[in-house]
């Protein structure tokens, strides 16, 4: 249990700054969304599955939906991306 | 004109993003070769700032990480009971009193909604309030976009995702709802079950299509929804914290923990809620990517 935890700490830490160094936005916005659920898991390691629910359904799903809809508005997603 | 370059700026203008080669400020009137040379050494000079704040930034962010670092070696150990200083009679008070006390199995949500219902007021104002800067940066303007609520897609070109949609909606509709109503007997609440249910809201509107004109709920139809659930919840608590300042005996009957129907006003209020968080997410989706 404590390896699984250590890993998971881990995963976040590179997550984090895999958001901060990934120079398109697209995959930075995935790999975001990617910390988000790894968090929610983490939460319920922590004993606090309220905390859990509202990171998987606001960090990961919402953040992720509206960070997308805003890539989209100032045209930042590439033509091919775009009808995805 | 502050306001023109951000239009064209969101327009996705490339060249108004790099200020140096900035259209607006270069064609202002052709500059004297003095002023040019002038100006090329103040880019010089940005540049080698721009070096230097970046080192700043790199070194700044080193040195925030050492001391939240710092910071975390002299947190109590996790779970540590004895020597936590935060661990005053406030915890024991809700563990052992709230469910007799409030009638909700999860004392999480009678803390949230329950000792501490009116700080969750303030949360769903915050929440009404960015609904609403949101409309009016993007709603509010010169030539508001024209939406019509629609249920099915017309053409047939993502019928996929539309069939998918169709099956899917339901059930997350229904988790969403559960989550709000069993709040207070099991983890989850209006917060989330809310963003649950706009997340589902926003799939239906995905799968609408292409068709920028028409949207499964309008802003108008969710802010007065908003609106609505937020004077509920301002009159619910008004009156319970009116009649509790002044003795009188006015509460709904709280029930069984971890009955459905428990809780006293823990319900309506998660209902409240989550109405007003799957309002904020749906209409913010609705307006980013329809707005002109």
């Amino acid at each position: 249990m404590i390896l699984l935890e250590v890993i998971l700490l881990a995963a976040l830490i590179v997550c984090a700054a895999a958001t901060v160094l990934s120079r398109k936005l697209l995959p930075s916005v995935v790999i975001f969304m990617a910390y988000s659920s790894i968090m929610a898991i983490a939460w319920i390691f922590m004993r606090s599955p309220d905390l859990a629910i509202a990171e998987a359904a606001i960090g990961a799903g919402v953040t992720t939906v509206l960070f997308i809809a805003t890539l989209r508005r100032v045209n930042a997603l590439k033509e091919g991306e775009r009808d995805g | 004109m502050a306001d023109f370059s951000l239009r064209k700026w969101l327009d996705g203008e490339q060249r108004l993003l790099d200020g140096e080669r900035s259209a607006v400020l270069d064609t202002a009137r052709p500059k004297p070769p003095q002023a040019v040379r002038r100006r090329q050494r103040h880019r010089g000079y940005l540049r080698r700032w721009r070096r230097f704040y970046a080192v700043l930034a790199v070194v700044t962010c080193l040195m925030l990480i050492v001391a939240l670092a710092v910071t975390v070696l002299y947190l109590p150990r996790y779970g540590a009971v004895e020597d936590n200083p935060t661990l005053n009679g406030v915890v024991e008070y809700y563990l052992r009193r709230s469910a007799e006390e409030t009638g909700a199995a999860n004392f999480v949500a009678a803390v949230v909604f329950a000792y501490r219902a009116m700080d969750t007021f303030g949360e769903a104002v915050v929440i009404f309030a960015a609904t609403a800067a949101v409309i009016y940066l993007l709603y509010i303007t010169d030539r508001p976009v024209q939406l019509r609520p629609a249920r099915a897609p017309k053409s047939p070109r993502n019928q996929i995702l539309w069939q998918t949609v169709r099956l899917l909606f339901p059930y997350i509709a229904m988790y969403a709802l559960y989550m709000i109503c069993n709040g207070h007997t099991s983890p989850g609440g209006g917060f989330a079950g809310g963003a649950i249910l706009g997340g589902g809201l926003i799939l239906w509107d995905v799968a609408l299509g292409e068709d920028r004109r028409e949207t499964i709920l309008s802003p108008e139809r969710a802010v007065r929804a908003m609106v609505v659930c937020l004077g509920l919840y301002a009159v619910l608590k008004g009156v319970s914290f009116f009649a509790g300042a002044n003795g009188m005996d006015w509460h709904l009957p709280t029930g069984a923990p971890g009955h459905i129907l428990s809780g006293g006003l823990i319900l309506p209020l998660n209902i409240c809620v989550g109405v007003i968080t799957a309002g904020c997410v749906i209409t913010a989706y609705v307006l980013f990517t329809r707005a002109e």
